[in-house]
């Protein structure tokens, strides 16, 4: 048990639930929403927030770049290509999302390959959407057809 | 308070990705595509939620374009339409608006009634080509919080004819609004044409500091690409740390 209160993010956890019962004090009368109430859970708030944005720094930015990063654990030739082919993708896209930089000199290959990058992913998002739109199509066409017993049933 | 850029040479901000908006706009109206067509613009937000959603910083970027739009509108003069179906961004767009006709000293020309409202998305993306068959206008703009009406708007400009200018953040938008449109603004594009036209600092500052932030994940992530290739597994224990 003792071990428990030595992790910060049990004080994190109980600051959190202090700060909605306190929301109780609300339905009391008179209320006992006070000054020092409303001070705490604006405290409260921005250490929820500060908590967020360790979350958002974790998720979306450290994992991403640990799996940019670290090179396959299988010696296949594919696994490199995929491994490259994510990784530089990554790093020159990130490069065309750049504004204070002007795109030219040396700076204009790395976003100008980032952006074509960019529209090949587009093009597969959108050929996938489109062939499942078909795939749909063909299902319904299907079963219309075996309704009116043009084709048999299965 | 000094704004941590100022006096860094921030010029250069947006002008490959998001100043070619701004540009266009620019050539499309003064050029007078729409003036010399005799017809007048479309704008529309997108159906993404109200401006305290995840949407709403799409929709106030947007409004700055549209600011910008309505100024060169107001200049040729040029009728713009305008669609929405957020409720609350009706005073945003009106005010917008207003304020544009006022900066090119024709007050007068501004009419409340060109905002078209319709309560929802479906009812909008109908509205929409509606105008479109009626209106046949010479450009659409559609920037914001996009879905399914991205497509939709897009083959019906196609259509008519319409010059074509759409941008979202929604990534899950982003394929069919490359397709089907002539220029497109591409995520974070958005939001930095919008602080470009706004030339405020605070959102500079905010464009500015998320560049420097993106140069340096960059830098790291090269050269741990470069050392992980070898076996030097220092930036993943550094990551991991």
């Amino acid at each position: 048990m003792a071990v428990i209160w030595r992790r910060p993010e049990v004080y994190i956890f109980i600051t959190g639930l202090v700060m909605g019962l306190s929301w109780l004090g609300y339905f009391f009368e008179p209320p006992l929403i006070t000054e020092w109430v409303g001070l705490f859970q604006t405290w409260a708030t921005g250490i929820a927030q500060f908590a967020l944005a360790l979350g958002f720094l974790s998720a979306d930015i450290v994992k991403q770049i640990l799996a940019s990063v670290e090179a396959p654990l299988g010696g296949a030739p594919m696994d490199w290509f995929n491994f490259l082919w994510t990784s530089l993708g990554f790093v020159l896209i990130t490069s065309y999302f750049t504004f204070t930089k002007e795109h030219t000199g040396w700076y204009f290959y790395p976003t100008k390959i980032g952006r074509y990058i960019l529209m090949l992913g587009l093009g597969v998002y959108f050929g996938n959407t489109v062939q499942f739109r078909m795939a749909m199509l063909g299902g319904r066409v299907q079963y219309l057809l075996q309704v009116f017993k043009i084709i048999p049933w299965p | 308070m000094e704004q941590p850029v100022q006096g860094r040479g921030f010029q250069l901000i947006v002008l490959l990705l998001a100043a070619f908006l701004f540009y266009l706009a620019h050539k499309l109206i003064k050029s007078g595509r729409a003036a010399e067509m005799g017809r007048p613009i479309h704008y529309t937000y997108g159906a993404g939620g109200g401006l305290a959603s995840s949407q709403g910083p799409q929709i106030v970027a947007s409004s700055a374009i549209l600011g910008y739009v309505a100024q060169l509108c107001a200049r040729y003069d040029v009728r713009p339409i305008m669609n929405i179906c957020i409720a609350d961004a009706i005073p945003l767009t009106e005010e917008v608006l207003r304020v544009a006709y006022l900066r090119e000293g024709k007050p007068e020309k501004f009419d409340p009634k060109i905002i078209n409202y319709q309560p929802g998305q479906s009812p909008m993306v109908t509205a929409i080509l509606g105008t479109f068959q009626r209106e046949r206008p010479a450009a659409s703009f559609h920037i914001g919080g996009l879905y399914y009406e991205s497509v939709v708007i897009g083959e019906a400009a196609k259509f008519v004819g319409a010059f074509l200018i759409a941008g979202t953040a929604n990534t899950h938008q982003l394929p069919f609004i490359v397709a089907t449109s002539d220029y497109v603004l591409i995520g974070e594009e958005l939001y930095a044409a919008a602080a470009y036209i706004f030339r405020e600092p605070l959102q500079v500052a905010s464009i500015a500091g998320e560049d420097w932030m993106k140069f340096i994940l960059i830098a790291i992530t090269l050269i741990g690409l470069l050392l992980e290739s070898v076996g030097i597994k220092y930036i993943s224990d550094l990551l991991r740390w």
